[in-house]
C-alpha cells in the first residue's frame, strides 16, 4: 500500500539547512517503519537548499542503497533544478566515499 | 556598472567611526555601514554629500530602525530576522528577477537554490543577537543586480580554522572557502553522513562564473574576488569582524541547471554520472 506525503508536511519550517533536513529525514525514517512504501510529493518547490536535500533525501539513498530506496520511496513533482542538484550531491557523496 | 574591487577600498576609519568615500553608493557600502552602526553603535557616514543625498533618497536605513548617515531614519536595507524561519527574503529577491523576466525559469531555479544556502549559512554563523544585514539593488539601466549580505559572525578564518592548519599561513581563507567540499574535511568521523559538505560557496562561485557575474567575499583580512576577468586575492586596508558577501548577478546570462550541475559532477574525473533521481 502506497502512502503519500507532501514535503512541506514533513518539515516544520523552511526547507533550508542541515538541522531541518535531519529532522525531516528522521520523520521519513519513522514513516518507513510504518509503511513498506511511501511517496513524497516534492511539490515542485525550488526554494530548497543543497544542505537540506543532502541531509533529508540523499542521505536516505546512502543509508538504504539505491535499489532499496527505489523500492520503498517514490519522489514525485520534483523541480528540474532540484532534481539535477540532488543527482550532483549524490554523485559527489558517492565519489567521496570511494576515495 | 563595472566590476571592480576598488569599491571595497572606499572606506576609512576616522576617530573610530566609519567613513565611506564612494561617489556611487552600492549595496555593499550600505550593508557594511549599517552593520558597523547596528552592531557597534559607531557612526557611519558618507564623506560626499552627493552620496549621502542618494542614500537618503533611496530610503536605505528605514527598516534598520537606526539613525545613520544624517541622523535620520531612512533605508531600504533589510535587517534580517533573528531566525531563518521562512524563505521570504530569498523569495523577495527572486521576485525581482521573475517579475522583470531577467533570467529564464531554469536559471531562476539555480539562483534560488544558491541564495537559500547562502542566507541559511549567514544565519548559522551569525551572532544570534546581531543578525545579518542584506541589501539588494536592481539598476534598471544596468545589466546587473547586486546582492550584499554582512554579518558580525565568527568569520571564515575561524570557521575553517581546522582546515587552514594544513595550508600555508599566507593562504586566503575566503578563496579556500569557495573550493569544492572544503568544509567536508571538518568532519572527522566519516566521509559521508557529514555535518558539512561545503556546497554553498562552491556552487555560488560556479554559478557566478557561468553567469559572468561577480563574487566578492571578505572576512577579517582575507578577500577573494571572482569576476569575468579572473580570480584574485585583494588586500583590504581594514579588517572585517564577520563576513561580507557581494554577489553581482548578470541579468542577461542564463545558466542551464542540468548543464550546470552535471558540469560540477564531471569535474570529478573518472566517474560516470548517474541520473538516479
Amino acid at each position: 500500500m502506497m502512502n503519500s506525503f507532501k514535503l512541506s508536511e514533513l518539515s516544520e519550517s523552511t526547507l533550508v539547512g542541515r538541522d531541518i533536513g535531519k529532522i525531516t529525514r528522521e520523520k521519513i525514517q519513522i514513516l518507513l517503519k510504518e509503511h513498506s512504501e511511501i511517496t513524497i510529493d516534492m511539490e515542485n518547490k525550488s526554494s530548497i537548499s543543497p544542505s537540506f536535500l543532502d541531509e533529508a533525501i540523499v542521505m536516505l539513498v546512502i543509508e538504504y542503497g539505491k535499489e532499496n530506496f527505489n523500492k520503498r520511496i517514490k519522489l514525485i513533482n520534483i523541480n528540474n533544478g532540484i532534481k539535477n542538484l540532488m543527482n550532483t550531491i549524490l554523485h559527489d557523496k558517492l565519489h567521496r566515499s570511494s576515495m | 556598472m563595472t566590476f571592480s574591487s576598488e569599491d571595497l577600498n572606499e572606506f576609512k576609519i576616522k576617530d573610530n567611526d566609519l567613513v565611506c568615500t564612494t561617489n556611487f553608493v552600492k549595496p555593499v557600502h550600505v550593508v557594511m555601514m549599517s552593520a558597523i552602526h547596528s552592531y557597534s553603535g559607531r557612526s557611519a557616514t558618507f564623506s560626499k554629500s552627493r552620496s549621502a543625498e542618494y542614500a537618503y533618497n533611496m530610503f536605505y536605513h528605514k527598516p534598520l530602525d537606526i539613525d545613520t548617515i544624517d541622523g535620520l531614519n531612512h533605508s531600504k536595507a533589510i535587517k534580517l530576522r533573528n531566525q531563518f524561519d521562512d524563505d521570504s527574503q530569498v523569495i523577495k529577491i527572486m521576485n525581482i528577477f521573475e517579475q522583470n523576466n531577467y533570467l529564464d525559469a531554469e536559471t531562476n531555479d539555480v539562483l534560488q537554490i544558491i541564495l537559500a544556502e547562502i542566507f541559511q549559512n549567514f544565519y548559522a554563523h551569525a551572532d544570534y543577537e546581531q543578525p545579518p544585514i542584506c541589501c539588494v539593488q536592481d539598476w534598471k539601466t544596468s545589466d546587473f543586480i547586486e546582492i550584499a549580505i554582512a554579518d558580525k559572525g565568527i568569520g571564515i578564518n575561524q570557521s575553517l580554522k581546522e582546515v587552514l592548519k594544513d595550508y600555508p599561513e599566507s593562504t586566503n581563507a575566503c578563496r579556500i572557502a569557495c573550493d569544492n567540499g572544503i568544509s567536508c574535511s571538518l568532519n572527522k568521523e566519516s566521509k559521508i553522513g557529514t555535518k558539512h559538505s561545503g556546497y554553498g560557496l562552491y556552487f555560488t562561485k560556479r554559478f557566478i562564473e557561468e553567469n559572468e557575474g561577480g563574487l566578492y567575499l571578505f572576512s577579517k583580512d582575507s578577500c577573494y574576488v571572482n569576476i569575468p576577468t579572473g580570480e584574485s586575492d585583494v588586500i583590504l586596508p581594514y579588517q572585517w569582524v564577520g563576513t561580507v558577501i557581494r554577489l553581482v548577478i548578470n541579468k542577461n546570462k542564463c545558466v542551464h541547471s542540468e548543464t550546470f550541475f552535471k558540469a560540477i559532477s564531471r569535474e570529478q574525473e573518472g566517474d560516470s554520472y548517474d541520473e538516479f533521481f
